[in-house]
């Protein structure tokens, strides 16, 4: 379990602190595809594997829409309550200074 | 991308059904939490990398953090109500809940730190995290304040829910949800392995 937090901590610092170069910064988002699939692969195998899961698979999915759904609703609830708090409807109070974003093209 | 996610682990599923010795998954285990350490680390990378977001916070107020933090805490407690509805534990519906949308990540988690059953819950509710945030969103943005339209797509709004964020909720809005999406894609994996090391 803290292997995963150190491993994490000590990708951020060395991400944040520029440490790799350029070259190898690149392959980043190729190891991770990669090791993603891997560990989807294994995960697909062992439910594969456990037919009991394999039968409960749609009780599964009944209870994951669920879930998602409550953790939508919910998080809609707080976020509107945040908007009460601070008089967000007015929406030019919602940016402290800098008002638009100029460089969102690259994004969108 | 989506694809080949979903793509993974039918094939995964299928090769398990059919094609694999049931004392394979040992030898496998072994290797899958090189796989995880790994993966972790250079998520650690992209993320830190991504320093203008510190001076993107900066410039539009340090009260927008608030955005994700009441996004997050809304998320997790929808996960521990429904969660106790349908008998799981605390622990255990937080986790889900933690994955913000992320699924791959939070599914994979979960799977290496706890177990495969709950793992696969974890990847499904954030699957349908984002399905349904794609089919809400247009309803949201017509009849509530724009600034909800950030709410349901979690960590997603940084990349896969950003154009509808954008569409629906307009340019500044866009702007808070892909910021509010790369902190709670900070806190995925941070808070789940923290919640199930809670738990136990």
């Amino acid at each position: 379990m803290w292997m995963v937090i150190v491993a994490l901590l000590a990708g951020f610092l060395m991400g944040h602190f520029n440490v790799l170069s350029e070259k190898i910064r690149g392959y980043v988002s190729n190891v991770i595809t990669f090791c993603l699939i891997m560990l989807l692969l294994l995960i697909g195998a062992k439910i594969g594997l456990d037919r009991e899961m394999i039968h409960h698979l749609s009780t599964l999915g009944i209870q994951s829409f669920l879930l998602a759904f409550s953790t939508i609703v919910f998080s809609l609830i707080s976020l509107y309550i945040l908007v009460k708090i601070l008089g967000w409807e007015d929406e030019t109070k919602m940016m402290g200074k800098g008002g638009e974003s100029d460089d969102m093209g690259h994004y969108c | 991308m989506t694809w080949v996610i979903i793509a993974s682990l039918v094939i995964g599923i299928l090769s398990g059904l059919w094609l694999l010795p049931a004392d394979m998954m040992h030898l496998m285990d072994n290797y899958s939490t090189a796989a995880l350490v790994i993966l972790i680390f250079c998520v650690g990378i992209e993320l830190g990398h991504n320093r203008a977001i510190w001076r993107k916070l900066y410039d539009m107020g340090w009260r927008i953090i608030l955005v994700p933090v009441f996004i997050a805490l809304g998320s997790l407690s929808g996960a521990l109500i429904m969660g106790f509805m349908l008998h799981y534990a605390p622990y255990e519906s937080l986790a889900v809940g933690a994955g913000f949308g992320w699924y791959s990540l939070s599914g994979v988690l979960i799977d290496r730190l706890y177990s495969t059953q709950l793992g696969v819950v974890a990847f499904l509710t954030n699957v349908w995290r984002e399905v349904l945030t794609f089919i809400i969103l247009p309803f949201i943005g017509k009849y509530f304040t724009k600034l909800l339209t950030v709410a349901p797509g979690g960590a997603t709004t940084m990349d896969t829910t950003l154009p509808l964020v954008l569409r629906y909720g307009g340019k500044e809005i866009a702007a808070i949800g892909f910021l509010s999406g790369v902190i709670l894609s900070m806190l995925v994996p941070f808070l789940v392995p923290l919640m199930l090391q809670v738990g136990r």
